[in-house]
Formats: structure tokens, C-alpha cells, sequence
């Protein structure tokens, strides 16, 4: 029997995801202020109404929901995904007030592009938008890349009483140390200080290259962040082929592969633990699945004979493989090179980096590196075992921060949420072979939609099927979430409807 | 002395910020060495394919 929820889970519900939605309407203060100091008066009246109306939300929730009980297990599940969508409505209203955007439903793509650190966008004449709302295009990736409950939890949550069950809700369930609240400010202290070097460099590299003092501060501020939260997102059309600079590139490899590490990863290197980058299951996964893709891009686009140097080659092939594997979505190729130029075999190279993704508990998305090695371990343990006496004992270990047993319970985790990235990869291609795209298009942008990666090869566009953009909405917020608190979410709204 | 909890120092203290300096240079050169791979592969490439 399925348990009808009750008033008292509702107000739970409302009033937490009241607390995060305040948290939405309260970033908008950042670009409010550029908008403010750049005197764009009518980005300021956007971002002012927008931020109106979702702190009205917030409180509003917080007002209609009071209750003292704390959040559940499904509780925090629910939050985390409801949240997400609300956020990204109300996030998607600076957009549509900007007249940049053709409809509403593009307006929440982009807002829940940039929260899930996606990068696709529907935005259009992204060269002359202005400087408040592409604040606030970074200011989504930022914080979705961190994790809005992370957000929340940092920033204003004051007790701990049902704060982990919303952090494992987002998706993350690591704790580098042992109070959650503490967890969330070590993720952000990683990344604001990585923030504060990263976009020194970006300015500075802006600077020589020619920019302006206002355009390269801004711009290598947002570059840091996009990169970063391996977002993709970029203030100009040409991303980051807009600079022809291999210094550029190398700094943004840097930041973006950074940001696709395991936060439990940098915690531990950064408290003294460095040999952990060479022996974490998730680095030497990476490393592994990285090597052979570049391998297989390298090599192909050799034989085709597309690039005249070396130089030329390890530029175009390194950079779009690392984007797509850690799942940033930075380019240094026109959208539809990747057809026109790479061929099936280039985008088969970027499609296979792109499905697995980087590491869990980072910003980044796709399968995740912890459980390629989980699954790899455990395939590896099963053919010893074929091959071993009866009698003997196979017991396989992962290295993640400590020496881990690999158990059942762990494999039957890492095979299910996998089976459930191939089978919405799956799904998203054969939707978009059914809307007409050539089939290996449809693969690539599904698979780049789903894993949050943002590298397109010209189907992402304004003009696309409305259902399809609705899918793609869908695609970007289960992949960001890993799918489980949007089943738990799905699974409420039923209880709702047929429970008792 | 027996009753005087052990002090923790926050973690934006300055005693930490050696310790975290080292730890963006071990990744920054990890992520390095790996594009010095793929460099590697693409001189690899052109040279088989000449």
C-alpha cells in the first residue's frame, strides 16, 4: 500500500524549498548591482522584478508551509528536485524579460542549462546582450555547479537537522568532514579560491590579448565560472575560440578539469594527501578513459589529414575531447565542424568522453568516473573468480580518499544509476532521430544534453521543436540530479493521486 | 590544561593556505601532465600519418 502524504509533509516540503527559492531570488542581487553600477537601467527593472518575485515566492512558501518538523529522507529528495524546478522558472525570468529570448519555455532551457552546467543555450543575439544578464547567466552556472542546496546550506541555513538529507537529495553524498554545514563551506572555499586565481589569470591573459580593463576583468571572471562549474556557458557566441589563444586554452583546461574533480578529491590533496591525484579510482579512470578517447580522436583526424601540424591537431582534438569528458561544453570549433569536419568517427571519440563525464561530487555530469571503476573493478573480480579455484576468496578494492572493499551493494548502485544515463541517452536519440535529425546528430546532442556537457553540433537552436526543447529540459535536470530524487519527486506527486 | 578544548583553526585560517597553494599546484600539474599526453599522441598521429 502506498502511503497518501500528509498535510504535515507538505508544509516540509514548502518550507524548505520556500528557504531555497529565497536563496534564488538573493543571487539576483549580484547582477542587479552590475546592471546598477553599469547604469543598464532596464536590466536593473528586469533583475528588480524578477528578484521581486521570487523572494514573494520564498517567503510566501515560508509563510503558507510553517512547521517545526524536519525533513525526511523523502523529504530531501522531493526538495531537491522540486527546487531545482522552481529555481530554474524563476531564474528563466530575467531571460524573458530581456527580450532576448522567443518564448517562455526558452527562458527556463537557459536558466536550467546554466543550473545544471549544461552550457546549451537558446538566447539570441548573445554578442549585444548586456552585461547584468550575462552576470546572471553565470551567477546560474556557478551556483548550480556547487549545487543549490549547497547554496542554501552555506549561506543560510543555521542548524544541521535535516540539512544531509537535502545535500544527498542534489545528487552529492560526500562529507569531507563530518558536519555537513562544514562540508558545504569546504566546496565553497575550494571554489573561491580557485575563483580568485583563476579569473587572475583569465584577466590578465584578457589583458594581454587586448581587451579592455572592464571586458577582460568580466569576462575572465565569467570564463572562471563557466569553466569552473564546467557550465560551457561564454559571453560571446564563439566561446572560446573567440581568443585564437593556446594560452587561453591551456588556463581554461586547467580551471575546467579542476572543476570536474571530486570535491572530496581536493579536499584531500589540499590537506596534505597529494599522492591521492594518482591513486583516486576517479583520476585514474579519468586519465585511462581521456587517453584512449584523445587516442581515437587524434589518430582519426591524423589519417584524414585535417590539421597540418601537431600543434594544430593536439589544439583541436585535446580541447574538445577534455571539454566534453569533463563535461564543460567549451568549444574551439564552429558547432556543425563537428559533422562537417570531424566526421562520424571524430564525434564517435566525443560522444564516448562526453557519456562518461567526470567525477561524482564535483559540477560536473554523465556517468561519473567513480562508477566506470566501480563497474570495471567489479567485472574484473567476476573473471578472477571464473578463473580461481572454488574455494578462494576474490576481494577487490577501490581507492577513493581511503582503501574501499568493493561490495554488491555498492556494484548494484553503480549498474543502476548507469543503466539510467544509457537509457535516457538512449531515449534522447531516438526522440531526436523520430524528430528528423541524422541519427549520429540526434546521439551527440542527446548525450551532450543529458550528461549537463553543452557541446552541440548545430541541433540545439531557437527554432527546434518545442516538445524537443521540453525534453531537453527534462534530460538536463535528471541528469544533473542523478535521477533518484526525480523518481522520488515523480513517486510523491503518485502517492498524491493513488495512495491511501 | 586538562580541561582546555583543542583549538581548531577555521578553515580560511592562514596556517592552511601553504598547504592549499600546494594542493591547486599538484592538480594544475597533474591536468598539465595529462594534455602533455595528448600532445604527445598528436605528434604520434602525424608522424604515422605523413
Amino acid at each position: 500500500m502506498i502511503r497518501r502524504p500528509r498535510l504535515d509533509d507538505h508544509l516540509v516540503i514548502g518550507l524548505y524549498t520556500g528557504k531555497i527559492v529565497v536563496v534564488v531570488g538573493l543571487l539576483m542581487a549580484v547582477p542587479l548591482a552590475l546592471s546598477l553600477v553599469l547604469a543598464e537601467w532596464d536590466t536593473a527593472l528586469d533583475f528588480v522584478i524578477s528578484m521581486s518575485a521570487s523572494l514573494a515566492f520564498g517567503f510566501g512558501l515560508q509563510i503558507l508551509c510553517r512547521t517545526d518538523k524536519d525533513p525526511g529522507w523523502s523529504h530531501g529528495l522531493v526538495i531537491a528536485s522540486g527546487s531545482w524546478i522552481i529555481a530554474s522558472v524563476l531564474g528563466g525570468l530575467p531571460h524573458w524579460l530581456s527580450g532576448h529570448i522567443g518564448s517562455y519555455v526558452d527562458a527556463v532551457f537557459d536558466a536550467m542549462s546554466g543550473y545544471t552546467t549544461t552550457g546549451l543555450f537558446l538566447i539570441q543575439d548573445l554578442d549585444h546582450i548586456s552585461y547584468g544578464l550575462n552576470m546572471w547567466r553565470f551567477m546560474l552556472t556557478y551556483a548550480g555547479g556547487q549545487g543549490i542546496i549547497v547554496v542554501a546550506l552555506t549561506f543560510l541555513f543555521k542548524g544541521t537537522a535535516g540539512a544531509y538529507k537535502l545535500y544527498v537529495g542534489e545528487g552529492k553524498e560526500e562529507r569531507l568532514l563530518p558536519n555537513v554545514i562544514q562540508t558545504a563551506r569546504a566546496i565553497w572555499l575550494v571554489s573561491l579560491a580557485y575563483l580568485v586565481l583563476g579569473s587572475v589569470v583569465f584577466i590578465g591573459l584578457g589583458l594581454a590579448l587586448g581587451q579592455t580593463t572592464l571586458r577582460s576583468v568580466l569576462f575572465g571572471t565569467w570564463f572562471f565560472m563557466s569553466g569552473w562549474s564546467t557550465g560551457g556557458f561564454a559571453p560571446i557566441s564563439y566561446n572560446t575560440f573567440y581568443f585564437h589563444s593556446l594560452a587561453y586554452e591551456i588556463a581554461a583546461i586547467v580551471v575546467f578539469t579542476a572543476g570536474s574533480f571530486n570535491f572530496a578529491l581536493h579536499w584531500a590533496v589540499w590537506t596534505g594527501n597529494r599522492r591521492e591525484i594518482v591513486r583516486n579510482v576517479e583520476t585514474v579512470s579519468f586519465a585511462v578513459t581521456l587517453t584512449a578517447t584523445v587516442a581515437l580522436a587524434t589518430f582519426w583526424l591524423g589519417r584524414i589529414g585535417l590539421y597540418s601540424n601537431t600543434m594544430s591537431l593536439f589544439r583541436k582534438a585535446f580541447y574538445q575531447i577534455v571539454s566534453g569528458h569533463t563535461t564543460t561544453g567549451f568549444g574551439t570549433l564552429y558547432a556543425r565542424s563537428f559533422v562537417t569536419q570531424w566526421g562520424t568517427l571524430g564525434m564517435l571519440a566525443t560522444i564516448v568522453a562526453m557519456t562518461i563525464g567526470a567525477s561524482a561530487a564535483s559540477t560536473a555530469g554523465g556517468i561519473k568516473g567513480i562508477r566506470i571503476g566501480v563497474i570495471s573493478k567489479s567485472f574484473f573480480q567476476e573473471i578472477r573468480r571464473l578463473i580461481s579455484p572454488e574455494s578462494s576468496v576474490n576481494v577487490e578494492k577501490l581507492h577513493h580518499v581511503r582503501d574501499i572493499v568493493l561490495g554488491d551493494k555498492m556494484v548494484r548502485a553503480a549498474m543502476a544509476v548507469t543503466i539510467a544515463y544509457v537509457s535516457m541517452y538512449a531515449l534522447m536519440s531516438v526522440v531526436g532521430a523520430a524528430f528528423g535529425y541524422p541519427l549520429v546528430e540526434a546521439i551527440f546532442e542527446g548525450v551532450s544534453v543529458t550528461a549537463n556537457v553543452g557541446l552541440s553540433c548545430g541541433v540545439t537552436a531557437p527554432t527546434m521543436p518545442g516538445s524537443y526543447k521540453g525534453l531537453f529540459i527534462v534530460a538536463m535536470w535528471l541528469g544533473r540530479l542523478e535521477y533518484m530524487s526525480v523518481f522520488a519527486l515523480a513517486g510523491y506527486a503518485y502517492a498524491m493521486v493513488r495512495g491511501r | 590544561m586538562a580541561n582546555t578544548p583543542e583549538r581548531v583553526p577555521r578553515l580560511t585560517a592562514r596556517e592552511h593556505w601553504g598547504q592549499y597553494l600546494a594542493g591547486i599546484v599538484t592538480e594544475a600539474a597533474f591536468i598539465l601532465g595529462l594534455a602533455g599526453v595528448g600532445l604527445l599522441l598528436a605528434a604520434v598521429a602525424m608522424a604515422v600519418f605523413k
